[in-house]
């Protein structure tokens, strides 16, 4: 399979200068177009697509090709630089004569260039910029281009609107080849999303005022659905393609995934497998030993995201030469490694996100986004938290990893829920991932306080995190023993300014007993106390858990979870109000006050929202010191957008509890 | 974008996009914005009272300084003396129970800072009246980069000082 990119056709045109110069056949009818105007232009917008049309067709091999037409204007009110950039891989002396014909051409200065990005392989993350430089505002460009294999070996074309510019009138349509082929185009357009849509022919649709991405993912906000939960998109299959059924896909991306692991360099990889799990006796310390190496020893590289091939992983070989992989990379190798001890593994596609989102009825429609594994363990292993509990691959062990924070068989986190994938050939592949613990987010966290009769604070933190806080996850990638303590003195600075971090450890999950990311701090802060009045106020201890964990969806309110609407023309455009990943944490608290120091505790309290529980109580033990315990958990789902705003007040209400500071009085006053 | 130059040093407060309330004539003359402040938890309750910041403006305060030492000078673009004057109207019938003390401090090159948090009766309503003035140095040099740092960090203590309050009974719900 050789992916293929053809810039068919470049054309530029400013009116005064070229017309009729460069200008293609098409493009003149509708130069006569008034400039776009209307409140689907945002301010920042400096181009707009007066005229866009794209044709849908396919190739002689059955994929989807694309011919693109777009007429823009310069909206602005400065020159500006019109770049396109594909994925493309195009040698350097191509691109030279592309550049030269061109401008011999045109007379119009375009730079092409070829960027060879920090890619893992030769063949990936090649791009092709194609550049008009300095066009004066009001003139237009014509460009007319053709994608063919654009999109690797996919069984369908997925169009997803809107687009990076504005457009006032966009066609987008199969091309009459196609439809005669059987390939069919269908439209979502979620309810109130403000997007004008008419459908011109069975095949055909036209639309009318849309506005830029931009335009409407500068308001996201973290209670908000996915964006395809929001947003409109087109859907090309052709009919009896793999991309019909999720059965006939499951088949069809494990044979392609084949043939990419049938490109490993087997002797390689068993090498290194054997000498992984060298002195190991068990099955599990030996997987773990192999997991471990692609979780810590292979860095993530999201460098072929772009590349015509991104559905497929690197072959193994190239990971291990380059110790670099994304997520199908890793899944790749930690499969070959495994398959060279005799371990069978099946890759899982998933989507993994924090915004609520469903599959839709096929599988172009799931928007996968991640790959993760699914191991099978020895006939009657004793049970693993992440065993799976249901689907085609019930009892075999789900590990990611590229999830840096659970080691293999602890529960991955915010997984529980999630529709997978099964690559292979299941009659039922899709399933709802639970595995014997459910796969939350979770966080555990223990705090000591230690007030002294001065009035001075010692702090005493204890946490384990399978994945749900970005600080930790952000530990984790640094190493350096410095910025870790500077990523927690800045965690830590709202509740304690200048407070002085005296020690702090970071275990990774292989190091840690409870498998998870461990995280040991000690504090010390000598101004803690705030006066008020005759009494003081003493930043509550678990304010430090939400600094540390920076717990999702709990923020402090600020303008990213305001309920905003993202929506066109600044119309109301909430279709749902969700949450993508399960999570919880569990939360203790000790408390000891010495020298005379009186605290009222606070009344203990539990409320439940569908979307939130929260529970958080206090008690004096016997040795004068105070216990609380606070539990948080928020399930995967979605609930009425109309409830948005009281969900939005239930968070903000837990984030004031938990944030609350201590009241300390001294005893002789009472 | 007015509003990013415009940005409030504390957090609990977030502006709306703010409009020209006066434009100057001369250099001499200043340049008024007017914005609407949203936020939440204004109040917490603690025990029967409730706790409001003494400076809702500041709120949330963190210093960006937390590394103990540094090889470069900090520079400031937005430098000069800063006056946070804030008004907040209690619900009728509430009673200020305690208050934050009033201080004055000095910081190295020249900087200080001053609060003051006060009660106003009229009619029954109750409003507290706050007044926070700190001086800010465009360059603090290497050498004076630690007093500087301790300067903000009790600065910062300005964000935390509360108010205690008692609510009026009927009014108990979170305002």
């Amino acid at each position: 399979m050789t992916p293929r990119f053809h810039l068919a056709l470049v054309l530029l045109a400013a009116p005064q200068l070229l017309w009729g110069f460069g200008t293609p056949d098409w493009a003149k009818p509708h130069m006569a177009k008034p400039s776009p105007k209307g409140d689907f232009l945002a301010p920042e917008d400096t181009w707009a697509i007066v005229y866009g049309e794209v044709s849908i067709g396919l190739s002689p091999q059955k994929r989807f090709t694309e011919h693109w037409k777009l007429l823009l204007e310069n909206i602005g009110k400065n020159p500006e630089t019109l770049v396109f950039s594909f994925a493309y891989d195009a040698g350097q002396d191509e691109l030279e004569e592309i550049e030269m014909h061109v401008q011999r051409r045109f007379w119009h200065k375009i730079p092409v260039s070829r960027k060879a990005a920090t890619a893992t392989s030769s063949r990936a993350t090649s791009a092709l910029f194609v550049a008009a430089e300095q066009v004066e505002p009001g003139r237009r460009i014509a460009v007319e281009l053709s994608l063919q294999d654009a999109h690797g070996f996919l069984p369908w074309r997925a169009f997803h609107l809107p687009l990076s510019y504005p457009a006032a009138q966009l066609r987008v349509g199969l091309e009459d080849h196609a439809v005669s082929a059987g390939a069919k185009i269908v439209f979502r357009a979620p309810p109130g999303c403000g997007i004008e849509a008419r459908q011109l022919t069975e095949a055909t649709w036209e639309f009318l005022g849309l506005p830029s991405a931009q335009a409407l993912e500068k308001d996201e906000h973290a209670f908000q659905t996915a964006w395809d939960q929001r947003r409109p998109y087109l859907l090309a299959t052709l009919q009896g393609s793999a991309g019909e059924s999720f059965a006939a896909f499951a088949r069809y991306y494990a044979n392609a995934w084949e043939q990419a692991q049938a490109q490993a360099d087997t002797a390689e990889v068993r090498k290194l497998a054997e000498a992984l799990v060298a002195g190991k006796s068990d099955w599990l310390s030996k997987v773990r030993a192999l997991c471990e190496f692609v979780q810590n020893d292979v860095s993530y590289d999201a460098s072929t995201l772009k590349s015509v091939e991104n559905w497929l992983p690197l072959a193994p070989g190239e990971t291990l030469r380059s110790q670099r992989a994304d997520c199908k990379g890793k899944v790749a190798l930690l499969q070959s490694l495994l398959a060279a001890v005799g371990v069978k593994s099946v890759p899982l596609l998933l989507r993994v996100e924090d915004q609520y989102f469903s599959w839709g009825e096929l599988p172009g429609t799931a928007f996968f986004n991640h790959v993760a594994l699914a191991i099978e363990p020895p006939p009657n292993h004793a049970p693993l938290p992440a065993m799976l509990t249901q689907g085609p691959l019930r009892g075999f062990v789900l590990f990611d990893p590229t999830a840096e924070t659970p080691a293999l068989g602890n529960a991955l986190p915010g997984y529980e829920g999630l529709p997978a994938l099964a690559a292979g050939a299941f009659p039922e592949p899709v399933f709802e991932v639970a595995t014997t613990q459910p796969s939350l987010a979770r966080l555990v966290f223990f705090v000591r306080y230690h007030v002294s009769a001065s009035g001075a604070l010692q702090v005493t933190l204890e946490v384990a995190d399978n994945g749900l806080s970005p600080t930790i996850s952000q530990l984790l990638g640094t190493p350096n023993p410095s910025q870790q303590a500077e990523i927690v003195r800045q965690a830590l600075q709202p509740c304690l300014p200048g407070a002085k971090l005296t020690a702090l450890r970071i275990a990774k999950p292989a190091e840690a007993p409870s498998g998870d990311c461990e995280l040991h701090a000690e504090i010390e802060a000598t101004q803690a106390l705030t006066p008020l009045g005759s009494d003081f106020t003493l930043p509550g201890p678990f304010a430090l858990l939400g600094a540390l964990a920076n717990l999702p969806n709990l923020p402090p309110p600020a303008p990213r979870n305001a309920p905003k609407p993202a929506g066109s023309k600044g119309s109301s455009c909430v279709t749902g109000n969700g949450t993508g990943r399960a999570w919880s944490v569990e939360a203790r608290a000790e408390v000891r006050l010495e020298g005379g120091w009186l605290w009222e505790l606070p009344e203990p309290n539990e409320t439940r929202w569908p979307w939130l529980s929260f529970s958080e109580s206090w008690q004096r033990n016997p040795a004068g010191t105070y216990s609380g315990v606070l539990l948080l958990s928020g399930p995967r789902g979605v609930w009425p957008a109309e409830q948005l705003a009281q969900r939005l007040k239930s968070h903000a209400l837990v984030w004031g509890r938990l944030t609350r500071p201590l009241v300390l009085s001294r005893q002789a006053k009472r | 974008m007015v509003k990013e130059e415009i940005a409030l040093p504390g957090t609990l407060l977030q502006p709306s996009e703010p409009s020209v309330r006066n434009f100057p004539a001369k250099n001499s003359e200043p340049l008024a914005f007017e914005a609407t402040l949203a936020g939440q938890n204004l109040a917490v309750p603690v025990g029967s009272a409730w706790l409001v910041p003494a400076h809702p403006l500041f709120a949330g305060f963190a210093p960006e300084l937390t590394a103990p030492s540094r090889r470069t000078p900090v520079w400031y673009d937005e430098a000069g003396l800063f006056t946070l004057l804030s008004k907040v109207k209690l619900p009728r019938g509430s009673k200020v129970t305690q208050l934050p003390m009033p201080w004055e401090m000095d910081g190295p090159l020249g900087s200080r800072a001053k609060s003051q948090v006060e009660v106003e009766e009229k009619d029954g309503v109750v409003t507290l009246i706050s007044r926070l003035e700190y001086i800010v140095p465009p360059i603090v040099p290497v050498s004076e980069y630690a007093s500087w740092k301790a300067f903000l960090e009790r600065l910062a203590k300005a964000g935390q000082e509360r108010v205690r309050v008692a609510w009026p009974v009927e009014s108990e719900s979170q305002p």
